[in-house]
């Protein structure tokens, strides 16, 4: 007769393998991980709505109050954004136009609350000094002498994200860089994504030879013309608009909005498919 | 079948591996997945909580991947967690999976022994389960519930106190 511990032993074995429970299945593992991640990212986006919202009717608020009370102009609406440089639209483009593109007419009164980026210009072949291709280790080097340490990075990959055996996404404030590779040793530059509106982004970035994030729409139609598609975007949240902008063959897609003036808040150029979710 | 047979042949599936350290995450879910099923499942009770608590786990270890030190002992440590958890809740509320066993008499012995496992609480019986089926050791343990070894020592003592009154 088996003593306690080895019955237990044997037991437990057979009972398991007899209820046969199945294992998780890889694929729903990834796609419960895909569905949280876009309801975090809904939540952020809708919250981000809410406070510009909220910041914009306090300014308008206060402006209306200065007005109505002694007609005069209050140089800072108090809002969330921190004390930066600013720099004129018109100062965005100073290198050689290419054959598709124009340098941006000047609109008054449309300042931009950061200093643009002259060293990472956003391209539809990379970024910077950078193509699509270079090894991360060399690209992560040139972007951090320019922006500092990442504040979050994240890795995955494998088909069933729809990206090489390897990934990472590296995150700063307003922009982030998608590396993929066969291994994490072996990682190159396939995508990025660049955004305006964040009151703690110390600076913006702007197209090569072309305007720059956070600068009004009309900006950047009048620098691409039909080269550029404004669509409303569909559903919720309402007020932004979607951009397609097709530079000699290659898409890269935007948005815009929601406050007056609609100003584009950002640009993506991703070489992949690759989804490897939000950071 | 003695406790060191079924130890051999825990060890020599897949399943039952121990995690190494630089692995990806494919390989951690394809060598444990069974394996931290089947632990779930001994813990619960049911198959349907043992599936979801699992993957619930795996979501949670894929997750913080890049943050984890030790993504086995993590994902052990999950699973666990979540199968006492529920067994917590249907404690208060839900019958047990098992709660209308077919008759004594076609019933197979492996299933008095389970029903006496089930009868301890949650924590005794993920003792029991991490030190009799996933042969776990104290120290091993220790670390997935995060309790000193000692107290891991005197709840075994207990449970198989109990278990000894109702099955030996």
């Amino acid at each position: 007769m088996l003593d306690l511990e080895d019955r237990l032993t044997a037991d437990l074995a057979t009972a398991a393998q007899a209820a046969d429970p199945h294992p998780p299945n890889r694929q729903a593992v990834a796609a419960t991980v895909a569905r949280r991640r876009h309801r975090r990212r809904v939540r952020a986006t809708v919250l981000a709505v809410a406070a510009s919202v909220i910041v914009a009717a306090g300014a308008v608020a206060a402006l209306g109050a200065v007005r109505d009370d002694d007609h005069t102009v209050i140089e800072q609406p108090t809002t969330t954004v921190p004390p930066t440089t600013e720099v004129p639209v018109t100062t965005s483009s100073t290198s050689s136009t290419t054959s598709s593109t124009t340098t941006p007419p000047a609109i008054s009164g449309n300042p931009l609350r950061v200093p643009v980026s002259e060293n990472l210009v956003l391209r539809a072949d990379g970024i910077g000094p950078f193509d699509f291709g270079a090894p991360q280790d060399e690209v992560m080097a040139g972007i951090v002498a320019e922006l500092g340490e990442p504040r979050s990075r994240y890795q995955g990959g494998g088909p069933s994200q729809n990206c090489e055996p390897a990934a990472e996404e590296v995150a700063w404030i307003g922009l982030f860089l998608r590396f993929e590779g066969p291994d994490p040793g072996s990682l190159r530059l396939t995508g990025w994504s660049a955004g305006y509106g964040n009151a703690q982004a110390p600076r913006t970035f702007r197209m090569q030879d072309g305007p720059a994030l956070g600068e009004p729409v009309p900006v950047w139609q009048a620098a691409y013309g039909s080269a550029l598609l404004v669509e409303p975007s569909p559903g919720p949240p309402v007020g932004y608009q979607s951009l397609t902008l097709n530079l000699d063959g290659v898409t890269l897609d935007g948005s815009a909005g929601p406050d007056e003036p609609v100003v584009v808040n950002g640009m993506t150029r991703m070489t992949t498919n690759c989804s490897l979710g939000d950071v | 079948m003695t406790r060191r047979d079924v130890a051999a042949r825990l060890r020599a599936q897949p399943g039952a591996a121990r995690p190494s350290a630089g692995e990806t995450f494919d390989e951690l879910f394809l060598r444990e997945r069974q394996a931290m099923v089947r632990v779930a499942y001994l813990i619960a009770g049911s198959t349907a909580v043992a599936e979801e608590v699992t993957h619930d786990a795996f979501v949670t270890v894929y997750e913080r991947w890049d943050r984890l030190d030790q993504p086995g002992a993590y994902l052990r440590r999950c699973v666990v967690n979540g199968a006492m958890r529920a067994t917590r809740r249907r404690r208060h509320g839900e019958r047990l999976e098992a709660a209308d066993p077919p008759p004594e008499a076609v019933r197979p012995a492996h299933d008095h022994t389970l029903d006496a496992v089930h009868r301890l609480a949650p924590r005794a019986r993920s003792l029991v389960v991490l030190r009799y089926y996933a042969q776990l050791t104290v120290q091993e343990i220790a670390d997935v519930l995060q309790i000193p070894p000692g107290t891991v020592k005197s709840g075994l003592h207990r449970a198989l106190a109990e278990l000894r009154e109702v099955l030996v």
